[in-house]
């Protein structure tokens, strides 16, 4: 694993405000439940992932490959114990090494099912509940999972979608001076990654602060009856399935509210919150023109506004 | 950290179909397992889990998605094998289950054969082991709570009779109390102890009222009038399980101890065939279907969709129940399953119509109910032993080390890799007392014992539509024809892994309509509200397909991808913006041959029709390499069977 002094800084990626934001409010919150990063290849999103793990000491990244075994994500029978003493030992899986920190598989879209069906049976109770080749054992296991996919290539089952908090849909910076940063910033990271890094850790520790500070307001924001109506009104209205979503929204909103510094959910953290907690979660309309979630959120969301005020 | 598991039952907000049976099982254990069907995100894990605290007196015991058959039916005890080097019979969860409570979160996530293994078993209270030399019946009572999600795929009719209950969880229309949910949600997660203390004393009030009514149960008084009542509740559902009646007059038992009573009322059989019947009628649905249209509509002539009967198994039986009862009300015999989870408002079907205007008025929904026939086209053996060796259309045992380990096989001389370490151990423990060991080895394994894992991997077929979305097949409704073929072959997908896919290509481009899936709930959605009508961008299509089925393979190794493309061939628009009908022809070709080299194989079914045919899905056909057939009458079944001849399914 690489060095943290190594790590490309957080605050030092150009743009993406969006996924950075989600990651943040995971990290703030770890009950929320992670964060879906769609979108094309050199997106900065591992980038990302991996930068928040140096922000945050104590937090890892545990990389789930999507060529693993599953005996490798649940755990399995340590062979070499047992045949040197005679006795049984549970050999901890990647779902062990990533309790209490982030669970990143990258392209999720290609994991194997059977591996996204465990993936789901631990993230539902945040239990690892092993029975397998002679072996019963059972561990703690909640992480901040994290996925990444390229859509183009294919989805992912609803039911693994569900599992994400957030979602953010991420592409490639257009403006020509932003991309023109990116490129210097990443060379001057290559060409000396101790000064570069040196050069952003006062902003790291700013950024570290700040997530500290909102982890401890977290527990004393307040939120209106108005607000948990409307976090069930959009749930209807917007066909979304199952009362997750209804919960992650006003818990993303209260999140928002404590890194925004506030007191109590407001009808804008709801709103910011929405686009986070429920593209992902949406029917999908065939021939839909993109941009259409964004519009029926908008809209949805406008009158809301209209009828709070 | 809080635990979603201790949830406390009283505190779940509604639910009270699904908690009142979750309830009247806790009192009478003899109705058989009971299976919470729900969406994701619906709460039916927490409702389980909640329901597991109040049932007195047993030990919880989950069965994990990961589950091998060892540690399910019982193995020879690794420890006693490298300890002592011998065998030891070490018992599977489903004889240590015996007087306790099983919990399968994710019930139809389990492979198919140890579900099997679990509800037999929980039905029949006996556990028969025939493996690893064991020969051995076991008694094993044990009360088995379920969950699924029916939109991963629901098993088979002769599962889903061995629970006594069925419900599916409603989706709570109100605000307020969905705005409650969130509240307690919260609240919990803030300080459970204190909600837990909250709802104690209701808790307790549960547990009380739950032993007295058990205690009651002996002396629960059936008629032989009742008893004929709920026999001719079933016979009337269609239903053949004779379980279903064992379980309705159990069920109404319970409701009467319940209510502290100890005498069956027909109110009490009545109002239990709601838990009965609904995943038992799904077969009988089915059937009826087949034979002689849809009997257990009340009103034959309005043709619902058949979706709903088939997909939605939970849908059919509130209308039936109401036969023959005096209280008419339809939402107290059948609310849990009339406030359905995927009948929406605004989704209605339409009763006399079989297509809807869309705000572009060259555009149809057609929805998929529309009757065509194809002449049964004849084996092709070339194709059916291409597939033989692993198409068999049901999990594959594969010797590369992906997917699921089911469990030990013999090594062969190539290959020696992948150690299945348990059965290895197993081999070699009979041999220890007469072996030499080496230094600081407490176990020795020779060349002889070793066992590789069985693996079973979800090969199946993953079939790629490829449709035809223009306006030349809104003529004479092909696409309904094209739609109900593609779910009449999702229908049994769950059981046979398949995975099927669809790419609609109309105006000025081709999508990716419904991605690969094997679900039918997914499927259905998407199918259903695909419109048909414009242009024929015929080369984006098979562009699309190109990608589609290269991301599959990458994801799945073992698939066999086919395409299927259902078109008259007549391209009139190009991605790349040629405007000559040659070109435009030649870029379909030029991508035709593109899946041709790729190894993919293909059929295309040409639906054009009329005087003139200018035979241009032929010539696709030609270019793809693809089987080639014509589209005469089609039918949803017709056009399933086509494809499932021609790509080698042995049904």
């Amino acid at each position: 694993m690489k060095d943290v002094e190594q790590q490309y800084p957080f605050t030092a990626i150009v743009g993406q405000s969006r996924m950075k934001l989600a990651l943040i409010l995971n990290v703030v919150n770890p009950k929320l439940g992670g964060v879906l990063i769609r979108g094309e290849k050199g997106t900065a999103k591992s980038t990302a992932v991996r930068a928040l793990a140096g922000l945050m000491p104590d937090l890892k990244v545990i990389n789930l490959p999507v060529s693993a075994t599953e005996d490798r994500v649940v755990g399995a029978l340590d062979i070499e114990h047992a045949i040197k003493t005679g006795e049984k030992k549970f050999e901890p899986g990647l779902l062990a090494a990533a309790h209490g920190h982030i669970l990143y598989i990258d392209e999720i879209n290609l994991l194997d099912d059977h591996i996204v069906d465990v993936l789901l049976d631990a993230a539902a109770m945040g239990v690892n509940t092993v029975e397998r080749e002679g072996i019963s054992y059972s561990h703690p296991s909640r992480f901040l999972l994290v996925g990444t996919m390229n859509p183009e290539e294919g989805d992912l089952r609803p039911q693994l979608l569900d599992r994400f908090a957030l979602s953010v849909e991420i592409g490639g910076e257009k403006d020509v001076r932003e991309r023109a940063l990116v490129i210097r910033r990443r060379m001057d990271f290559e060409c000396d990654p101790a000064s570069f890094s040196a050069h952003y850790k006062a902003e790291q520790e700013r950024l570290l602060h700040q997530i500290l500070q909102a982890r401890e307001r977290l527990g004393q924001i307040e939120v209106s009856d108005d607000m948990l109506e409307l976090a069930a009104a959009i749930g209807i209205e917007l066909e979304v399935e199952g009362h997750r979503s209804d919960i992650t929204l006003i818990k993303t909103a209260l999140t928002l509210a404590a890194w925004r510094g506030q007191d109590s959910v407001s009808h804008e953290h709801m709103q910011e919150a929405a686009y986070l907690v429920l593209p992902h979660r949406m029917r999908r309309q065939p021939f839909e023109e993109s941009g259409g979630i964004e519009q029926r959120l908008y809209a949805l969301l406008g009158s809301k506004a209209m009828v709070q005020a | 950290m809080e635990q979603l598991s201790e949830f406390p039952f009283s505190g779940i907000v509604g639910q009270e179909i699904a908690k009142r049976a979750l309830l009247l099982y806790a009192v009478n254990p003899a109705i058989g397992g009971v299976l919470i069907n729900g969406s994701r995100g619906s709460g039916k894990s927490q409702l389980l889990h909640a329901a597991s605290l109040l049932i007195p007196d047993r030990l919880k015991i989950s069965i994990p998605v990961n589950i091998t058959a060892d540690r399910l039916l019982g193995s020879f005890d690794m420890t006693a094998a490298i300890d002592r080097g011998r065998l030891v019979r070490s018992p599977g969860l489903l004889e240590t289950a015996d007087g306790q409570l099983l919990l399968a979160d994710h019930m139809n996530l389990v492979p198919e054969a140890l579900i099997r293994e679990i509800v037999y078993t929980c039905s029949s209270g006996w556990v028969h082991l025939q493996r690893e030399g064991m020969s051995k019946i076991r008694r094993s009572r044990f009360m088995l709570l379920a969950a699924m999600d029916s939109g991963d795929g629901v098993p088979s009719p002769s599962l889903l009779d061995h629970f006594g209950f069925c419900v599916t969880l409603a989706e709570l229309a109100d605000p307020k109390d969905r705005a409650e949910i969130i509240r307690r949600r919260l609240l919990f997660e803030q300080d459970p102890d204190a909600f837990r203390n909250r709802c104690q004393r209701q808790e307790d009030a549960l547990r009380l009222q739950i032993q007295a009514a058990g205690q009651l149960i002996p002396y629960m008084e059936v008629t032989a009038e009742m008893i004929q009542l709920a026999s001719s509740i079933a016979v009337e559902a269609g239903i053949a399980s004779a379980r279903a009646e064992l379980s309705l007059v159990e069920g109404a038992k319970a409701a009467a101890a319940w209510d502290g009573r100890t005498k069956v009322t027909k109110e009490d059989i009545r109002k239990i065939a709601e838990y009965v019947l609904p995943h038992r009628m799904r077969e009988a649905v089915e059937k009826t279907h087949a034979s002689c249209g849809p009997p257990l509509e009340p009103d034959a002539g309005v043709q619902t969709n058949p979706l709903a009967d088939r997909t939605n198994f939970s849908h059919a039986p509130a209308q039936h129940c109401d036969h023959g009862d005096e209280r008419t009300n339809p939402n107290e015999t059948g609310g849990a399953f009339n406030q359905g989870r995927t009948e929406m408002p605004g989704e209605e079907e339409p009763n006399d119509s079989q297509s809807v205007f869309n705000d572009r008025m060259d555009e149809q929904v057609l929805f998929p109910d529309e009757t065509y026939r194809i002449e049964p086209l004849k084996w092709n053996m070339k194709r059916k032993l291409e597939y033989e060796g692993s198409g068999k259309r049901y999990e594959s045992r594969t010797l590369q080390k992906r997917g699921r380990s089911v469990g030990a096989v013999y090594p062969n001389r190539k290959q020696r890799t992948d150690v299945a370490f348990d059965a290895t151990i197993r081999a070699a423990a009979p041999y220890q007392l007469i072996r030499t060991k080496k230094d600081g080895v407490a176990f020795a394994i020779e060349l002889d014992d070793l066992r590789l894992k069985k693996r079973e991997n979800r090969v199946g077929s993953t079939l790629l539509f490829v449709v035809d979305a223009s306006g030349s097949m809104l003529a004479r409704k092909r696409m309904a024809a094209v739609k109900g073929g593609i779910l009449s072959l999702l229908r049994d997908s769950y059981v046979k892994r398949d995975r099927i896919g669809m790419i609609a290509f109309r105006r000025e481009e081709a999508e990716l309509v419904l991605p690969v899936t094997r679900s039918i709930d997914t499927a259905s959605k998407h199918l259903r509200d695909i419109p048909t009508g414009g242009r024929t961008p015929l080369a984006a299509g098979i562009h699309l397909a190109y990608k589609v089925l290269q991301a599959e393979k990458r994801r799945n190794h073992d698939t066999i991808p086919t395409l299927i493309f259902v078109t008259d061939g007549r391209a009139n628009q190009s991605p790349s913006g040629l405007s000559a009908h040659s070109d435009i022809w030649n870029e379909c070709l030029e991508a035709a041959s593109r899946i041709r080299l790729a190894g993919i194989s293909s059929l295309v079914i040409d639906t054009e029709q009329g005087f003139v045919k200018f035979g241009r899905s032929k010539e696709l056909a030609e270019a793809l390499g693809a089987e080639y057939r014509v589209l005469e009458h089609l039918n949803e079944a017709g056009f399933a069977d086509a494809v499932r001849i021609n790509i080698g399914w042995v049904r």
